[in-house]
């Protein structure tokens, strides 16, 4: 009987201990995740050279009033606002059509259309083979070369399909007897029907349309004029301080602020969308893995 | 009655829905398939684009096997192949096992609040740009830094000689580590948090009863449950062994580390797209396509053979 006592009380000891330690690993980690972040928030309103912790040192708005006032950031913001809205609404668009017959179980020739999306996903030509084919077709250096090799995401196809199957076929067959086309089958009983999955994919979408500077950097070789955000500001970042676009000294000194300062604003957007991202992401991922 | 249809009831039955399909595969064709064409510049010769529009260049062009021999005796390549295998090998060591330790000490939080809090900031960074998220680092690990600031007020570190972390090449996998786990181990831990929390709660109360500790129930109950996911993870990761990141390692390369830390990706932009070097450049990202399409096919297959769910 002591015995038992012993042991129970050792494992309620033990599971104290276990529990303290996670506690402690566990927050040490989200500590981790959030202080670079701070960190860049407060160097955005410092004064130059300062060691900067997590808190503004030499507190000033010369970063922020500088990258407000420059026409190419601007210029790069509504670059990427326009192929983030844009591509969003086509990718969805496109896709939704598509996964559509693709979920019919009897759809002809399906698989073999599957396998063509397939191919895709795990082989491509490449980024030179790219490169002069859309060079060809005249797509190097303009806004479309951003959007248009985007659009067909086939992940976001797998995924969207698999949430038509899972929908009873009465409710479109009853429709289909009333006379319904299937242009309004899709468009007024279907999509309805799926809203949870077209925004978790349009939500993925937003932020690889928003966060992508690949196509820029590939395809953008000389038209600068329309970096979006990211390669944007990749660029400032690679740039070294004797650039001739630091020709002011005092901006020159500030380089590391000012890149702070378009990084903050640059996330702005995601923070904004951030509590919609936690709600759709995880039941959209947890859906791919069972998918998986 | 409905798996034998023939393909005319199929058509006749479903052939109106085939107009949905043509934008994506429009698109498909257009951006996917088409450019694979191009892919026999690396069976060609030098492709003159000065002289010639580009078509015609690489209509004009010799074919010829140079390319590929000169994979095999160029340095570079060897150098690059094994940085790719190197990051990749390295990142799988680390960055594999941290997120199935993390999502169990993660499911254990059982306050609503700390859980939720702990998890939107976990989140975050998956979100970010890699040109943001390097842009973020860059600042952090410069030489007045918070970093070197940390180090030099504890003792670590002289203040005369502040360490340049990303303009040194020894750092270099370090911070390819770091600032890796820091973007994804959040994100990475959702499938398994998902598999943990879909557990039977009973067996944990049975094993409560039998006088099990935390530490016993997670060896004995929460890992072999599941170790069928880890496992389908695993294999899909090392599918992905010739992929170390692009996107993460072009953002950290830098005049002082491209040497000695370029990768597989990152040669064939700067050969092929700012050396112009088109020919050869597609020869190096078609052995690497092919060799990654093998490894994920038999990936795929081993999958299949194990959990009965391949990724497709």
């Amino acid at each position: 009987m002591a015995k038992i006592r012993v042991d129970k009380k050792n494992k309620i000891k033990e599971n104290r201990v276990f529990m303290t330690v996670d506690y402690i690993i566990m927050t040490l980690f989200s500590l981790i995740c959030i202080i670079p972040l701070i960190n860049i928030l407060a160097l955005s309103f410092s004064s130059p050279n300062m060691s900067v912790m997590l808190l503004p040192k030499g507190f000033e708005f010369y970063s922020y009033a500088h990258v407000l006032q420059s026409v190419e950031f601007y210029r790069s913001f509504g670059v990427s606002l326009l192929i983030t809205v844009v591509g969003t609404i086509g990718s969805v668009l496109v896709l939704a059509l598509a996964s559509y017959p693709l979920s019919k179980e009897h759809f002809p020739f399906r698989r073999g259309f599957m396998l063509f999306f397939i191919i895709i996903m795990l082989f491509s030509g490449g980024i030179v083979p790219n490169f002069i084919w859309y060079k060809i077709i005249g797509m190097i250096d303009s806004v479309a070369v951003l959007i248009l090799p985007n659009i067909v995401s086939v992940f976001n196809l797998i995924l969207i399909k698999s949430y038509f199957e899972g929908l009873p076929e009465s409710v479109e067959e009853a429709a289909k007897i009333d006379g319904a086309g299937n242009v309004r089958i899709l468009f007024s009983i279907v999509l309805p029907m799926c809203v949870p999955i077209l925004i978790t994919v349009g939500l993925f979408t937003v932020v690889a349309f928003w966060n992508n500077y690949q196509s820029a950097l590939y395809y953008l070789p000389t038209n600068t004029k329309l970096y979006p955000l990211a390669m944007y500001i990749l660029n400032f970042t690679q740039s070294s301080a004797v650039d001739s676009i630091f020709a002011d000294p005092n901006r020159a000194a500030h380089k590391s602020n000012i890149e702070a300062a378009m990084i903050v604003i640059s996330i702005i957007p995601i923070v904004a969308a951030y509590p919609f991202f936690l709600k759709y992401f995880t039941s959209g991922i947890t859906l791919g893995a069972v998918k998986a | 009655m409905k798996s034998d249809m023939t393909i005319k009831e199929k058509m006749k039955r479903y052939g109106s829905l085939m107009p949905f399909l043509i934008p994506c595969v429009a698109l498909a064709l257009l951006f996917s398939y088409i450019p694979m064409v191009g892919i026999l510049m690396a069976f060609k010769g030098k492709i003159n684009l000065f002289l010639y529009e580009p078509f015609e260049a690489f209509v004009k062009a010799p074919w010829s096997m140079e390319n590929f021999a000169k994979i095999f005796e160029n340095e570079d390549f060897m150098k690059i192949l094994g940085n790719t295998l190197l990051i990749s090998v390295l990142k799988i060591a680390v960055l594999f096992p941290i997120p199935i330790i993390f999502a169990l000490l993660f499911a254990e939080i059982k306050n609503p609040t700390a859980s939720k809090l702990m998890q939107s900031v976990m989140y975050l960074p998956y979100f970010l740009s890699w040109a943001v998220a390097t842009g973020i680092f860059m600042n952090m690990f410069s030489s007045y830094g918070m970093v070197n600031t940390i180090c030099i007020k504890l003792g670590l570190m002289s203040k005369d000689s502040p360490v340049l972390w990303y303009q040194n090449p020894s750092k270099f996998l370090f911070l390819m580590l770091f600032t890796g786990g820091w973007k994804d181990i959040g994100w990475s831990m959702i499938v398994y948090v998902s598999a943990i929390l879909s557990i039977d709660s009973t067996y944990y109360e049975a094993a409560r009863l039998d006088g099990a500790g935390k530490m016993q129930q997670i060896f004995l109950i929460t890992l072999p449950l599941i170790k069928g996911t880890i496992v389908t993870m695993f294999i899909l990761r090392i599918c992905y062994i010739l992929d170390a990141g692009f996107d993460q390692i072009f953002t950290m390369l830098n005049n002082s580390t491209r040497d000695k830390w370029e990768i597989i990706g990152t040669y064939v932009y700067r050969v092929g797209l700012q050396q112009s070097d088109y020919g050869f450049s597609t020869a190096v990202g078609l052995l690497n396509s092919v060799a990654a399409l093998v490894i994920i096919i038999a990936g795929n297959f081993i999958v299949k053979k194990f959990s009965g769910k391949g990724i497709w």
